[in-house]
């Protein structure tokens, strides 16, 4: 049976959700950027701030300069995170095989659903027009025999509307097409095959042969042959169930001081740990991305070695994970904590009576400020070191 | 008396030190202190500099350095006599030399002449054993006092008070931190509490020192008794010159007189009268003054080299000219021995010598190995923070990005001084565009504390000390990043000191004519340069300098010194011309064009071509007749003084160097004076004494002397023989020698507008370096950007052996076993295969080399057959089958060779240029007085300032018909500045100029050609 996957794609997801609450900023140049930062990096481009010269990761200082008219909003990561829920739940009522890769891009196996929903095209139009009418936004959708060819189509449709390519003419399809199409090729071997080997389009890719490949792509050589010609295996894979907690901060401008750093990565903790608390879960495995003002990132994770719900106990792992993370001088912008392998915490009790009262005291102290922040709002009580 | 301070430190103590030794001096001075340590970390990088500065202060110098060991030990040593001062510079040697450096061993050893203070107490136990004389247990506020004094009070050792001085002032501290984390690589927020001094680490009064010692009074007593034993008068320095092969004086002599008549009878054939009461007077100096042995060591490095220039006033010595040191003949050109050695003339001889380039590693290898590392040093630079690398640093402390950083620092003027103009940069219309949001503002204040503060230590380009004993008793030394032996004074305070410097500089211009020579000789079997070869008397060559057709001719290229050459010939035909006596023109050119006296060069021109003048005074008729009564050379302002106040020879010399010293005017004092009482005496009327005194303060700037500029221009004539008769021999070696005045593009612009065909690299053709012969120049193998030497080094010597390539299969072959496919493809790209392609094109060459060196890599190990038959190509199929377009074609070359070879840039900007009326370069000479527009590509600029301190410009720019200047006056500069750095095509608007038969343009407005590059329209310039 032929596979049938549909990639949804909505352009410029947060703009187009804000856009939903404030229509008038249609038709307007938009990004998306921490505010009051002239250094900040831009999220998002709206098309007509595109066409203006805009690019996602410009300065916001110098996207002004190119067009003062640039309407600036803030991250809303609840909004967003709102809008992939419906999204999701948008997608969901076609097929159980839905994997939402991106912010605003979802892929879906309709394999199997023709008796329900149509043929595929058919079924992606519809969808389109759910999420128009539910969310009004619109929706390029891709339609093709595999996860890389359906995204490819839907990049090729400008705002809204469906591409279809037909079963085994996703080569003919992937020929004619830029290598800059063609996943996991790379600044370096991009300009191998433009500058050095005169391959620009794809079919030129395809007509090599996987021990010609090598000579470019080395061990990678029969992947992206298959790529150009338009197989790729990857399946649909639904959500994963292994559940997490995490929390980011996008710092307004740049920070290279340790004392506030260190400030705000304990206020992610403090964040985390209470969603923790309040599922009921210890976990085992702590994580920290750090990224740069120059957009270098660097990711470290370690094993909890107090497993407990506590801040003040999850705060000294992610503090030695900071200092290994945080080894450069260049001011940091994105900072991103997480915590998985969740599991309740042990009910095996101590073989000896050995009483923490270290860790008892903590726990009240932790319970207390819970239950004022319950009552009077996040901001009511805070530790001094997150000021 | 009541304190002294004894632990102090500039900004000389390398990462640590804020503020300067005059500021510390003036300090000490304004708190009632008359006598100051300067203990500078592990150096005495700033020793000559304390003394002076000292001096000027009215404050006693006590010197020393504070010792860090690598296991922890430290102690600040001071200097009691010569041999401490000796023992010092050997402790301060072995600590930067060796890595396993113990101090307590070294100190036990060479503890003599030494005071030691301390707070390392297994350090003090163990020279204790030996003697408790002169050793003391330091006692500093927030450094473990309490222990210090019950250290002291338990082992007998006296204490003394220090305050570790590393600010000026208080308000310093904030810098200093930034200076650590600089120093440390770190940020403001990971500074340990030992990362950085103490907040009252600073200049303190003597009263506010003896109120933080009430329970230790005799600590701070034992200041005065320290300071009172010290050396304070420092008559320790005394001239010191080289040893020649073990000789006495009267040996050194008598070998120098012999070979000076051998060498005079090489050069004139036989020694004449003159010839003979020369040397004799010379030598009777060089007796007199002991510098027999000097000249003997210098002549024999020379004798090492395939040519040599004399440089400064050594080129008025004939002594020089027979030993082969320099070339010009000092009876022939009226130079005057006195300049470079006069009975009065207390400071060494400055024998400097130019190389070639690249012999001068291979010269200095020489000295090293003859005279042995126990008695030869480098000469030092002391870098400082300047402007741009002030701001870089500070500005990675507060964590910006290096992009952010370089949009501000790549736009940082060379001479830019961050104190002057720290507070207008933000407005500087060079920075327009850029925001200075915060914390911009807080480096910028940062960045300007910090310029001028040391760096770090480099190799001076030349510059090497000879001592006959001991190197390291003189000045403490170094070893270098390249492994040599530098010592840590640059070369004032190496003069200061009295050890004699030899500088043995690398010269472009000579390494020019040797290969050109080389050349010529290869191609005709020509041996031009032989005892007759006069290009002097050449009309060819003379002729290159009455047209200013001096591009690439060593020292006369730049577009100033062909504008004078031109202003020089307006007034006279050549046949005139060639009656003069144009090499002395043409030193007086050389010189004319320094910053002292370019101002005269007006006033010089039009008195050359008859204007009327006379002299300011009689008086001054023998020094200024030659130049026309303007001051260009100079040893004139001495001799001014001699002639007009009756200065000694010594006296007037003095007054030489001072004019041109910065903070001048207190020194000044005391010869104005002098000139004054000694013109008066004379009977000169108080208004023409200040008139020359007045130009002779005017003669401020960097200049010549007479003799270095005809050791010059004789180099220079040289040259100009060299591109009248062999054009393309000659721009060849220019190219491939690099470093001139132009860029690379700008040499091979020049070669196509003499009508030489420049030819790509070619496999078989090229060699490593550019070559030329009749008209034509092929590029280098060189000019090939990262291809490794070796692998260049291996296709030449494949191709000598072995015969020309056929094709790349056989190239591969023969040449793959020392290739990388990097390597193989460059040179693919940049053209140089096409000749024997065999119907390939450069893609499908490519991925021959691919094809290659994958079947290379995957070989495990060669077999004892010929393995490169084991690899040939199994794929018939080749990618690419056409060629890269025309636009990768381009950026291929361009990032091949560097610059565009097949055609000139402009070239590409025809259509645009087809769309709009401008003139061409060429034809600017028929539209003096319009405003024209033009196109133009940037070759060099020159910033100057305006009399008024505005920054304004000259820049040369070149179509493809011919290379012209142009000036940007201030007003435009100041709109157009940020502009001017591009490598992009240029439309340029304004007024065409005639001064003395050189044409300049006034610009009024420039743009760029290339953003109109794909517009159909047509454009809007054209002359008026």
């Amino acid at each position: 049976m032929y596979q049938n996957i549909i990639h949804i794609h909505i352009p410029s997801f947060p703009i187009t959700l804000e856009r939903t609450n404030r229509p008038e900023l249609r038709d307007r140049p938009v990004v998306i950027a921490p505010p009051r930062a002239d250094r900040a990096i831009i999220l998002s481009v709206s098309p007509e701030a595109g066409r203006e010269g805009i690019f996602k990761g410009m300065t916001l200082g110098n996207a002004l300069k190119f067009c003062p008219d640039l309407t600036v909003l803030p991250p809303n990561p609840a909004l967003v995170e709102k809008g992939c829920g419906v999204l999701s739940a948008a997608v969901a009522r076609y097929t159980p095989l839905w994997e939402p890769s991106r912010p605003g891009h979802v892929y879906l196996d309709v394999t199997g659903t023709e008796r329900l929903w149509g043929r595929a095209k058919d079924a992606a139009w519809r969808i389109g027009r759910d999420i128009g009418e539910d969310m009004s936004l619109p929706v390029a959708a891709g339609v093709a025999g595999n996860k890389m060819v359906s995204s490819i189509a839907s990049r090729l449709i400008p705002s809204r509307g469906v591409l279809d390519v037909d079963h085994g003419r996703e080569s003919s399809f992937m020929a004619p097409l830029s290598v800059d199409f063609l996943p996991g090729i790379g600044h370096i071997r991009k300009r191998m095959l433009l500058e050095e080997l005169n391959i620009s389009l794809v079919r030129q890719v395809a007509a090599l042969t996987v021990h010609d490949l090598r000579l470019i792509f080395g061990g990678d050589a029969l992947l992206i042959h298959e790529r150009a010609m338009g197989i790729d295996p990857t399946p649909v894979s639904p959500p994963s169930s292994d559940p997490s907690v995490s929390e980011s901060i996008t710092i307004q401008g740049d920070e290279n001081d340790d004392v506030r750093l260190l400030g705000m990565l304990y206020g992610l903790v403090e964040r985390c740990s209470r969603r923790l608390r309040t599922r009921g879960m210890v976990p085992r495995r702590a994580g920290l991305t750090i990224r740069h003002s120059d957009q270098s990132e660097a990711a470290r994770q370690t094993r909890v070695s107090s497993p407990c719900p506590s801040d003040l106990d999850l705060y000294a792992d992610l503090e030695r994970l900071f200092f290994k993370a945080c080894a450069r001088r260049t001011g940091v912008r994105f900072m991103r904590v997480w915590f998985r392998e969740l599991s309740p915490p042990l009910p095996q009790l101590s073989l000896f009576s050995h009483v923490n009262h270290e860790g008892k005291k903590r726990e009240k102290i932790t319970g207390a400020m819970d239950r004022i922040r319950e009552r009077y709002g996040d901001g009511a009580i805070r530790l001094g070191r997150t000021v | 008396m009541e304190f002294v301070h004894l632990n102090v430190h500039s900004h000389y103590s390398r990462g640590w030190g804020i503020g300067s030794i005059e500021e510390l001096c003036l300090s000490a001075k304004g708190l009632g202190m008359d006598t100051l340590a300067l203990t500078d970390t592990n150096g005495i990088y700033g020793m000559m500099f304390f003394l002076e500065a000292a001096r000027d202060a009215g404050i006693k110098p006590l010197g020393g350095s504070e010792i860090v060991s690598e296991g922890g030990h430290r102690a600040v040593l001071l200097v009691r006599n010569r041999t401490g001062y000796a023992n010092l510079c050997r402790i301060i040697s072995d600590r930067n030399c060796h890595n396993g450096f113990d101090l307590v061993k070294g100190l036990a050893e060479k503890r003599e002449g030494l005071i030691v203070i301390s707070d390392d107490f297994s350090l003090l136990k163990r020279l204790k054993r030996d003697s408790v004389e002169d050793l003391f247990v330091e006692m500093s506020p927030g450094y473990n006092m309490h222990r210090c004094l019950a250290f002291s009070r338990s082992s007998g050792i006296p204490p003394i008070a220090t305050n570790r001085i590393y600010m000026t002032a208080k308000e310093q501290f904030r810098l200093h931190k930034i200076l650590r984390a600089v120093d440390l690589n770190t940020k403001l927020s990971r500074l340990g509490p030992e990362d950085i001094c103490r907040e009252h680490c600073f200049m303190n009064s003597p009263g506010a020192m003896i109120d933080q010692f009430p329970h230790v009074p005799d600590a701070v007593e034992n200041t005065l008794k320290a300071a009172d034993r010290c050396l304070k008068d420092w008559d320790i320095f005394t001239l010191t010159f080289p040893d020649f092969e073990g000789m006495t004086d009267k040996e050194a002599f008598e070998r120098l007189y012999i070979r000076t008549m051998d060498g005079c009878r090489r050069r004139y054939g036989e020694v004449t009268r003159p010839v003979r009461d020369r040397v004799e007077y010379e030598m009777s100096i060089i007796r007199r003054k002991n510098f027999s042995r000097y000249f003997l060591v210098v002549a024999d490095i020379a004798e090492k080299a395939s040519r040599s220039c004399g440089r400064g006033s050594a080129a008025a010595s004939i002594v020089s000219y027979a030993l082969g040191i320099t070339d010009v003949d000092p009876i022939r050109h009226n130079l005057f021995f006195e300049r470079f050695l006069n009975p009065g003339r207390m400071d060494p001889p400055d024998i400097d010598i130019d190389f070639a380039w690249d012999e001068r590693e291979r010269i200095l290898d020489y000295i090293f190995a003859r005279h042995g590392n126990l008695r030869t040093a480098m000469v030092a630079n002391h870098n400082t923070y300047g402007a741009r690398s002030a701001i870089r640093e500070v500005a990675k402390v507060y964590g910006l990005p290096e992009q952010e950083i370089s949009r501000v620092t790549d736009r940082i003027g060379f001479n830019w001084r961050l104190k002057d103009i720290s507070d207008d940069l933000k407005n500087h219309p060079k920075m327009r565009g850029i925001g200075f949001e915060k914390p911009w503002d807080e480096i910028l204040k940062a960045a300007a504390g910090l310029e001028s503060h040391f760096n770090h230590l480099s190799v001076h380009c030349g510059g090497v000390v000879i001592v006959p004993d001991e190197i390291r008793r003189h000045c403490p030394v170094e070893v270098s990043a390249n492994g040599a032996q530098v010592l840590q004074w640059e070369k004032d305070s190496v003069e200061e000191s009295g050890l004699v410097k030899i500088d043995i500089l690398g010269n472009r211009g000579l390494a020019v004519i040797r290969d050109a020579l080389e050349l010529v000789k290869e191609n005709n079997g020509l041996t031009v340069e032989h005892p007759g070869w006069r290009p002097i008397n050449d009309q060819k060559t003379v002729e290159i300098f009455y047209l200013g057709d001096t591009f690439g001719v060593f020292y006369f290229e730049s577009p100033a010194t062909r504008q004078v050459l031109k202003k020089v010939a307006s007034g006279f035909t050549f046949e005139e011309y060639l009656m003069l006596d144009h090499f002395l023109l043409n030193v007086v050119v050389t010189s004319i064009i320094r910053p002292a006296s370019n101002k005269s060069i007006k006033t010089w021109v039009s008195r050359l071509h008859g204007g009327h003048w006379s002299h300011i005074h009689p008086l001054l008729e023998p020094v200024l007749e030659e130049t026309l009564g303007v001051m260009v050379f100079q040893e004139q302002l001495s001799q001014a003084a001699i002639y007009m106040a009756g200065f000694d020879a010594a006296e007037a010399d003095a007054l030489r160097k001072v004019v041109t010293k910065k903070n001048r005017e207190k020194r000044l004092r005391d010869f104005y004076e002098r000139f004054l009482r000694g013109a008066a005496e004379r009977g000169v009327a108080p208004d023409v004494i200040e008139d020359v005194w007045q130009m002779m303060m005017g003669f401020d700037g960097y200049s010549f002397c007479k003799p270095h500029s005809a050791s010059y221009t004789m180099v220079a004539y040289k040259s100009a023989y060299l591109r009248a008769h062999y054009p393309a021999e000659f721009m060849s070696s220019v190219i491939s020698n690099g470093g001139g005045y132009y860029s690379t593009l700008g040499y091979i612009s020049e070669a196509r507008r003499m009508g030489i065909r420049v030819l790509p690299p070619d496999i078989n053709l090229s060699g490593i370096k550019y070559t030329g012969r009749d008209r034509d120049v092929r590029g280098g193998l060189m000019q090939i950007k990262e291809v490794s030497r070796d692998s260049l080094d291996a296709v030449i010597h494949e191709r000598k052996r072995n015969g020309p390539f056929g094709s790349i299969d056989e190239f591969l072959k023969r040449t793959g076993r020392d290739m990388r496919l990097q390597d193989a493809k460059q040179l693919i790209k940049a053209g140089c295969f096409d000749n024997i392609a065999m119907g390939l094109k450069r893609p499908g060459l490519v991925w021959k080399a691919m094809q290659f060196f994958d079947k290379k890599e995957k070989a495990a190990e060669p077999t004892l057959f010929d393995f490169t038959e084991k690899y040939e190509s199994a794929s018939g199929y080749l990618p690419g089958r056409d060629n890269y377009p025309p636009q990768v074609m381009l950026k291929n070359e361009t990032e091949t060779l560097g610059l565009l070879l097949s055609v000139h840039p402009l070239e590409l900007y025809r259509d645009i240029l087809s769309r709009m009326h401008h003139v061409l370069a060429k034809d600017l000479p028929g539209h003096v007085g319009r405003r024209v527009a033009i196109a133009g590509w940037l070759v060099t600029g020159k910033t100057m300032l305006t009399k008024e301190g505005d920054p304004m410009k000259f820049i040369s720019f070149e179509d493809t018909t011919g290379i012209y200047e142009t000036v940007f006056f201030p007003r435009i500069y100041n709109r157009y500045c940020h502009m001017l750095n591009a490598s992009r095509p240029y439309i340029i608007k304004g007024k065409v100029e005639e001064d003395s038969g050189t044409i300049n343009i006034a610009v009024e407005w420039i743009g760029f050609l290339d953003i109109h590059k794909g517009q159909n329209r047509c454009l809007p310039w054209g002359e008026d």
